[in-house]
């Protein structure tokens, strides 16, 4: 593959990544981001330093979205919406199981049934997880302002 | 004080020395460290977002000799400045420690 097409391949991959980044980050230090790459990759005159410089930035990458991602409080909002969806979620079963639930006559697929139910239990814990994620984020977006 | 991490002393030296973009940063710190430590963009910015949320480093104008829109400079702040005074202390102070243990630098060695 001729060099200019790899750099310029390169260059794009770096720029997608970089779109994964939290947006407050990206849209502050992103272009400066993308120019440094695009001048170290310049700088590198030789194969290993072409390869010492990909396994850089691949590595300082990974660990800027870790910081980043953290920094923002989302994982550990995340975190603690599953835990509270799981603690309402058992506490809507300990309730469910005080009630019978009676099966129509001749249902033939029970453990169909069985498997939307908890089909259902998983997308509402899902949606519960998201809703209280999203919450708790505009909450703490209003309290710094 | 806590001690202060090597990329934020590294990128405070940096900075000591006059404005900087954060590429020249990257650079000064390879120097600095003779090519020991090489930090990627993200480590530098991810630094000097916190340093700038903390007011140790500030944004300063770009030289007139630089037309690239996409290059930001930065400065250090009198606060800056005296996070790192108080740093080459602790550090100084250290290197005694280890002198008293006969624990000398290697450069001074013979």
């Amino acid at each position: 593959m001729p060099s200019s097409l790899l750099s310029s391949l390169e260059g794009r991959l770096y720029r997608a990544a970089l779109t994964l980044l939290p947006a407050a980050f990206r849209r502050e230090h992103g272009a400066e981001m993308a120019r440094d790459f695009d001048e170290a990759r310049q700088e590198a005159d030789t194969t290993s330093a072409f390869w010492l410089l990909r396994a850089g930035i691949s590595i300082d990458l990974v660990r800027t979205l870790a910081v980043q991602w953290v920094r923002t409080g989302l994982p550990l909002i995340a975190i603690a919406s599953i835990l509270l969806s799981l603690a309402l979620a058992e506490g809507l079963a300990a309730i469910a199981r005080r009630t019978s639930v009676r099966m129509p006559d001749g249902l033939v697929h029970e453990d169909a049934v069985v498997v939307l139910f908890m089909a259902e239990i998983l997308v509402v814990l899902i949606a519960m997880t998201i809703f209280i994620s999203l919450w708790v984020g505009r909450l703490m977006r209003h309290g710094r302002r | 004080m806590p001690p202060l991490t090597p990329a934020v002393v590294h990128v405070l030296l940096a900075l000591a020395a006059g404005d900087r973009h954060g590429y020249a940063i990257l650079k000064d710190v390879q120097r600095q460290s003779g090519n020991r430590l090489r930090f990627g963009p993200g480590t530098i910015y991810s630094t000097l977002q916190r340093l700038m949320e903390s007011g140790w480093v500030e944004e300063a104008p770009a030289p007139q000799t630089d037309v690239d829109e996409r290059r930001r400079y930065y400065r250090l702040t009198r606060i800056g400045r005296e996070a790192l005074r108080e740093e080459v202390d602790r550090l100084g102070a250290l290197l005694d420690v280890a002198r008293t243990h006969r624990i000398q630098p290697r450069a001074s060695r013979g």
